[in-house]
């Protein structure tokens, strides 16, 4: 979902506010991940396997372009998300450490909280679903998938989870490997 | 008016109940593949293809048009409600369209969504049934130079409005560009940042980038948001569910407007359907800017209805473009060729000689299954609106197991999923903090485009850079893009002189 | 409260039901049966690609002719159809599985110096296969084949061809063409193309930066030729095909140029002998349909039926062939 950056003009009056996530230090992933994009990129174009002469632009222009990007947006990205922001900050304290510190303290409290354990829940549903497929087939998997996703979201009826799913990847089982022969990994099932 | 009496011929030939009932069947069939994530249109004609080979030919080609338009039709319905756009085709009215869904609108939203489909779709094969082979020549102007020209245009026109925050945009833009460029290389063969992977050197389908980013990304996101307290609620109630005059009268010129960018795009054999639904797109936020209230961002009934008109424009002029030339510009018209061909059809200049006959009642099969679409669409938006009502946690965990399902029905690979995962989780962090989403989709369509066709123009003229700038098409092409970027550029000096004041 | 349980016992006995008939198809469409219950084809391409409808054709062969209950299509696309060859050689043993392979595969291998080779399946057969043909829009100022060479031979990067993908079929032609013709083969200027319908495009555009040659199966240009929008210069086949006025390489002196265009089909390495039989004597009857017959005629293929040792070895002279002219272009 693409989401609004709040204007900050509208943010200028009434008292400081905790910075929001988008320019906690937390955000610094962003340009972190971009900085490892331009290096595979670095890394990729220079051990390129090139084919043929490729002519003037060859298939390695784009991707030095790109990881130049890549740099150049990360560098501006960690300064836009680090600079003092007087709106959000203590107003004596702007642009101190201390002060960015202390706000980065009550960021925690505040309703951008991440629930960590959920996420980790879900992401672990994935790698897990990810991990059987082979073995269970779809599904078992894909029941599994489900129970930890609905868990994740705060469900706590596990056995009425597990049923839905059961009853949701039976379906998708019964409707797209049976009537329309997409195949589906049948797991140790399939050995019978 | 020859065309118009041979087309009414085709209407008598259909118009009979076992027809209407081979076109339902179809269009019930192509909507409920489309609808899921990963399994476009083509998935969709491939799968039922073998369900019209025992068919007697009327029968079979009227089932067909209902599979190919069901499928456009229901690839927006999960994007809406979901996050989950069915096909690349219908992520750009997904964006506001899943805004009007979690804002109670999700009703209305799939009635515009419908009713664009039905605009763009029609308006399209009236083109086809009186101009196709004047579209076909359309077709012929263009070249590398011309594509590179129209990528440019569209990653401007489309980057200025999607993100407010400039170094924002360029972070996700430059995230879409690097996951475009890998996998084997156009024009060489040059295998690009696969590391020796097998199953990465057809580079990251574009659906496994959508469904990952878009679907699981909010997954994540609404596990990272979850109270812990165990509560079911619901994402909310489903409202009211027509759409009302004054929205109405909103969408409609969405709607022809959007049809107006999709008709010239279905004869362009590059970019498919995906550059104008995000022109169009671009175009309905930018005027939304201008109005007293704007709602982009909060749900906003143009950006479902234009980007769905476009979208169904195009894929109504492709089938035109494939008629009159029988080139097969997409896999899904690649499908169709085989399918007409299974009818002794063979799609080019002397079709309409050789076997009018049978054009004509598929031409008319075109009309016909687009108002069954309708008629099917509108009075379901309501009861698929019904599904918000589910307990939100049942309902991502059904779609974490839907966007799964597309991920590896689509190409049979564990390898698929891992990526699905580790771009879901990157979607996450997006959303988190802020990033935009859809520049990343915008650089994965576009990057290619604009890379390979400026490539190809330079090689295939001798490296001579006028090549870029040799024909009418490209010179308007950058007057428009001139001309707009002055505007802007006008419109915020102007901007910041009033706010000043 | 007695309701909410019978609801609860109807919503577990739903479950139920859904969830047996679910494992029962997973368990149908699972390994471990006879080829003749249940047989998987293989389309190591996108839905709409070439070998896709290869096995979509023969899907629909094997069901009208009754020779197999249940025939599904798994595609797994991508990288000249090399990632299907993967998967299909991580199945060993499995006899109810083929693949649809082709001259692009093989191109494939030898380009990503790929570990499997054709060497980790079981040949099954060869079953059809089209011509190459090289066609320039009608304006074009090259009237018969000699022109193009001539024109070629003076300044090849002036004379851009367009083909399909790079390292496939079109471009290996290309580079036969070159070496015939006396033209250095890394001077070509050759454009690859997303598929046929692109390629002929670009033929007829009038566009600066677009291909003036255009070399591909006959079928893409084949209702181009007949309005008289596009003209062949030549086939690449042995004799000259039926509706076509152009020469054959050989008649133009250059029979080196040889490449066509074959399908076949292949099964996963240690397979029993009797599955072996078993799958070539389905693919004998498939070939027998009138489906398969009609599906010939349409897509113009060229019946070339070879079947198990023949088909190995020719395979094996076409991978040498073909490492040896790809190595030349470079590739």
């Amino acid at each position: 979902m693409m989401s609004e950056v709040p204007s900050d003009r509208a943010a200028t009056t009434g008292r400081p506010r905790p910075r929001p996530a988008h320019l906690s230090k937390g955000a610094l992933v962003v340009p972190a991940v971009l900085v490892v994009l331009g290096i595979f990129l670095v890394v990729g174009t220079a051990t390129m396997d090139v084919v043929g002469e490729g002519g003037l632009f060859g298939p390695t222009v784009m991707p030095w372009a790109v990881a130049a990007i890549c740099f150049v947006v990360a560098v501006f990205l960690a300064v836009d998300i680090l600079r003092p922001r007087p709106e959000y900050d203590p107003a004596f304290g702007a642009g101190s450490r201390a002060a960015t510190d202390s706000s980065d303290g009550s960021y925690e409290a505040g309703p951008d909280t991440v629930n960590a354990p959920a996420v980790g829940t879900a992401i672990g549903g994935v790698v897990v679903f990810i991990a059987v497929l082979p073995w269970l087939g779809w599904i078992l998997s894909a029941t599994l998938l489900f129970t930890a996703v609905a868990i994740a979201l705060g469900n706590r009826k596990f056995v009425t989870c597990l049923l839905a799913g059961l009853a949701l990847a039976s379906v998708i089982q019964i409707v797209f490997s049976g009537l329309l022969g997409i195949s589906l990994p049948a797991g140790f099932v399939g050995g019978f | 008016m020859e065309q118009l009496s041979n087309l009414i011929g085709g209407f008598g030939d259909i118009l009979s109940p076992s027809a209407l009932l081979f076109v339902l069947i179809g269009a019930l069939l192509g909507t409920a593949v489309g609808v899921l994530p990963g399994l476009g249109s083509a998935m969709a004609v491939a799968l039922l293809l073998p369900l019209t080979f025992v068919l007697e030919p009327t029968n079979a080609l009227i089932m067909f048009t209902g599979i190919y338009f069901g499928g456009l039709f229901g690839d927006s319905i999960s994007g809406i409600l979901m996050n989950t756009p069915g096909n690349s085709t219908a992520i750009a009215s997904a964006f506001e369209g899943y805004r009007m869904a979690q804002s109670g609108r999700a009703a209305q939203a799939l009635a515009t969504a419908a009713i664009g489909a039905f605009i763009g779709g029609t308006v399209a094969s009236v083109l086809v049934v009186f101009f196709a082979p004047t579209l076909a020549e359309l077709a012929t102007g263009f070249g590398p130079a011309e594509f590179f020209a129209l990528a440019v245009l569209a990653f401007i026109a489309i980057s200025a409005v999607v993100t407010d925050s400039a170094v924002r945009g360029l972070a996700a833009l430059a995230i879409g560009l690097v996951l475009a460029m890998i996998g084997i290389d156009q024009p060489t063969g040059t295998a690009r940042f696969s590391f020796g992977s097998s199953a990465l050197l057809d580079g990251i389908p574009i659906v496994v980038i959508t469904v990952s980013l878009l679907a699981l990304g909010e997954v994540f996101h609404q596990a990272a948001k979850a109270s812990g307290s165990g509560t079911q609620d619901t994402v909310l109630p489903s409202g009211r569910p027509w759409l009302s005059g004054s929205e109405f009268r909103a969408a409609l010129p969405a709607w022809l407007r959007g049809t107006g960018y999709g008709l010239p795009f279905g004869v362009i054999p590059a970019g498919g359907a995906e550059v104008p639904t995000f022109l169009s797109y671009g175009t309905e936020r930018r005027l939304d800017r201008r109005r007293a209230k704007p709602m982009f961002g909060r749900g906003a009934i143009q950006g479902v209805a234009g980007p769905e008109a476009a979208g169904n424009a195009t894929a109504g002029t492709a089938m035109g473009a494939l008629l009159a030339l029988g080139l097969p510009t997409s896999a899904t018209a690649a499908l169709l060729l085989a399918a007409f061909q299974q009818y002794g059809l063979q799609p080019g200049p002397l079709l309409l000689e050789r076997s009018g006959d049978i054009v004509w009642p598929l031409l008319a099969g075109f009309f016909l299954a687009m108002v069954v679409l309708l008629i099917l669409n509108l009075p379901f938006a309501p009861l698929w609106a019904q599904l918000l009502r589910v307990p939100k946690s049942y309902l991502y965990a059904g779609i974490a197991v839907f966007a799964s399902f597309g991920v590896y029905a689509a190409g049979a690979s564990i390898i698929d999923l891992v990526i699905m995962l580790v771009i879901g989780v990157l979607g996450l962090a997006m959303r988190l903090y802020d990033i935009p989403i859809a520049p990343v989709l915008i650089a994965v369509i576009l990057g290619p485009l604009a890379e390979y066709s400026l490539r190809d123009a330079m090689a295939n003229s001798e490296n001579d850079p006028a090549v870029l700038v040799s024909s009418p098409i490209t010179i308007g092409l950058y007057v428009l893009l001139l001309a707009g970027l002055g505007f802007a550029a006008w419109r915020r000096v102007a901007e910041r002189r009033r706010a000043d004041v | 409260m007695p309701r909410r349980r019978v609801v609860a016992t109807l919503g577990i006995l739903l479950v139920a039901a859904l969830a047996v008939t679910a494992f029962t198809d997973a368990a149908r469409s699972g390994e471990g049966q006879a080829a003749r219950a249940s047989l998987t084809l293989i389309a190591p391409a996108a839905a709409g690609g070439g070998w896709d409808l290869v096995a979509r054709e023969g899907q629909q062969a094997m069901r009208t002719g009754n020779i197999v209950n249940t025939v599904q299509v798994v595609n797994i696309p991508g990288a000249a159809g090399t990632i299907g060859l993967n998967q299909l050689a991580g199945l060993t043993g499995q006899g109810t599985t083929m693949m649809v392979t082709g001259t692009v595969m093989l191109g494939g291998i030898s380009q990503s110096g790929s570990a499997i080779s054709m060497q980790d399946t079981t040949p099954i057969a060869r079953l059809a296969e089209d011509f190459e043909v090289i066609a320039v829009p009608a304006e074009s100022p090259f009237r018969t084949f000699d022109d193009f060479v001539q024109a070629w031979a003076a300044n090849p990067a002036a004379v851009p061809i367009g083909g399909g993908s790079a390292g496939g079929i079109d471009h290996m032609v290309a580079a036969q063409m070159a070496q015939a013709a006396g033209v250095p083969v890394e001077t070509v200027q050759y454009t690859a193309h997303a598929g046929g319908g692109e390629l002929t495009l670009s033929l007829l555009s009038t566009a600066a930066g677009t291909v003036g040659v255009g070399i591909s199966g006959y079928n893409d240009f084949a209702d181009l030729v007949d309005s008289g929008q596009l003209r062949v210069l030549a086939v690449v086949a042995p004799e000259r095909l039926a509706g076509i006025d152009a020469p054959t390489m050989t008649e133009l002196g250059l029979p080196e140029v040889d490449l066509v265009n074959w399908r076949g089909l292949v099964a996963p390495q240690g397979i029993t002998d009797a599955q072996r039989t078993e799958l070539e004597q389905i693919v004998r009857e498939m070939v027998a349909t009138e489906s398969w017959s009609e599906a010939v005629e349409r897509n113009r293929w060229v019946r070339s039926e070879i079947y198990g040792e023949d088909f190995e070895e020719f395979l094996v002279e076409e991978q040498g062939r073909i490492d040896a002219l790809l190595e030349e272009l470079g590739l």
